[in-house]
């Protein structure tokens, strides 16, 4: 809101009389092409099949505050689709979070990012690994803020940004709307694909998917 | 709505202000009041950022003015903008087909406030432009700082899994209206403002400055200045 009242006198110019704001709705087919752009590859033998961890998820949050909210906004906000067992050590196969560091490619001014590396390891890509099945191993690092970002701040809440990144680490990689950078795990649209996406089991291929795991 | 306005405000002044006096007219000292009935947050920013609005309120403000009684004039006034109970911003609302084939949808994080209101200090200067009888029709501008006080609520809409279906469930905590407004890492708000605006002088002392136009945040519609000189 602060920056839309630096903008207010250059639009508001354009007029005051306009249409109300129309409501976009995606489509279930929105929903699939969109986890098919947006989630990583895997491949269990020859078969595109989609990427994510086999749940309970194992998370070190490192005590903060901002991950802990994250990770109970998806654990309640899915019903327990997408559940985490909290650790106090860095898992072998799972997500660790840290304060600090984000300047990776991802998100604006280096508020967040997630990689393969040690939680608090200057690092910047997120190689990922998988078994047999397809689903994720390995250790998906989470750091929240910067010297130049507040991430707290820069979300519209303030787990958003953690929550952004989250969704990173359990399998989405490309940006789309709704999963822009600061609107956490609030959009309808993010959470229909996050919903999906652990909806179908481990080693289901992308062609077969089951928008929210229902027969159509 | 503002050319309505500009136009019933010059009939008016030109049916009541008495006609330009051709003796001098001196610049003088005076105080000004200034109300706004009402000011909103125009749709067409909501529109050009996507976001949902219903931002609105009330103004008065109290200050020093130097004028001439049928021309121009500056001054330095302190305003206090109301924002209206339960004026709700940000977020916008989105839908996704559920399974059941019916739309889902969520507006994401907006903002509640209550009791809020942006206290400023605004440097204003009214430029005449041309007259119509006993009429000026001129430019108002305003500069200023203000601060935002109040309490507000933090909305997140979301969908969630419960009980066999998808619904939209809304999470609500406490913030400050500086965080509802986002300007809790600005030391203070920069206020513009300009609009068209027609005056008259009545009487010896009294005149009468009417607007309609930008002020942040909202667009005054319109805003009525009485200034006395001495």
């Amino acid at each position: 809101m602060g920056r839309r009242l630096l903008l207010l006198p250059i639009v508001s110019v354009l007029g005051c009389d306009a249409a109300p704001l129309e409501t976009h709705t995606y489509s279930t087919d929105d929903i699939r092409a969109t986890l098919e752009l947006s989630n990583f590859d895997a491949h269990a033998g020859p078969t595109r099949v989609i990427a994510r961890w086999r749940v309970p998820i194992e998370v070190n949050t490192n005590g903060i505050e901002r991950a802990e909210t994250a990770l109970r906004h998806y654990e309640q906000w899915t019903g327990g689709l997408v559940r985490f067992t909290r650790v106090s050590t860095n898992p072998v196969n799972g997500i660790a979070f840290a304060e600090g560091g984000g300047h990776g490619p991802d998100g604006p001014g280096g508020c967040g990012n997630v990689h393969d590396g040690p939680p608090t390891a200057p690092h910047s890509s997120l190689n990922v690994r998988f078994d047999n099945a397809g689903a994720f191993t390995g250790l998906h690092s989470i750091q929240l803020g910067s010297s130049t970002c507040d991430d707290a701040s820069e979300g519209h809440y303030e787990s958003a940004v953690a929550e952004h990144e989250l969704g990173h680490a359990l399998g989405l990689s490309r940006h789309f709307d709704g999963f822009v950078g600061n609107e956490g795990f609030s959009h309808p649209l993010m959470f229909a694909v996050m919903y999906t996406l652990y909806a179908n089991p481990v080693g289901t291929p992308k062609s077969s998917v089951r928008i929210y795991g229902v027969t159509p | 709505m503002t050319t309505r306005i500009l136009g019933c405000a010059v009939l008016l002044c030109a049916t009541l202000s008495e006609p330009a006096f051709a003796q001098s007219d001196p610049v003088r000292w005076g105080v000004g009041l200034v109300a706004v009935p009402y000011w909103n947050f125009p749709d067409a920013i909501a529109r050009a950022g996507e976001f949902e609005e219903s931002l609105s309120g009330n103004e008065i403000g109290i200050g020093i003015v130097r004028a001439r009684l049928r021309g121009g004039d500056w001054g330095l006034s302190v305003v206090r903008k109301s924002v209206s109970d339960g004026s709700r911003f940000g977020g916008t609302r989105t839908c996704v087909e559920g399974p059941a084939g019916t739309p889902l949808c969520a507006r994401g994080t907006s903002h509640v406030v209550h009791n809020t209101s942006f206290l400023s200090v605004q440097l204003h200067k009214y430029w005449t432009l041309f007259r119509i009888g006993g009429v000026h029709v001129g430019l108002a501008g305003a500069l200023g700082v203000a601060k935002v006080s109040g309490d507000g609520e933090e909305r997140i809409e979301h969908l969630e899994a419960s009980g066999g279906g998808i619904v939209a469930r809304e999470q609500i905590s406490t913030v400050t209206a500086e965080e509802a407004f986002d300007t809790s890492h600005l030391p203070v708000i920069p206020i513009l403002g300009l609009e068209p605006a027609v005056s008259a002088g009545f009487g010896r002392s009294v005149r009468v400055r009417i607007g309609s136009g930008v002020n942040v945040p909202g667009l005054r519609l319109p805003s009525v200045s009485v200034q006395y000189l001495f």
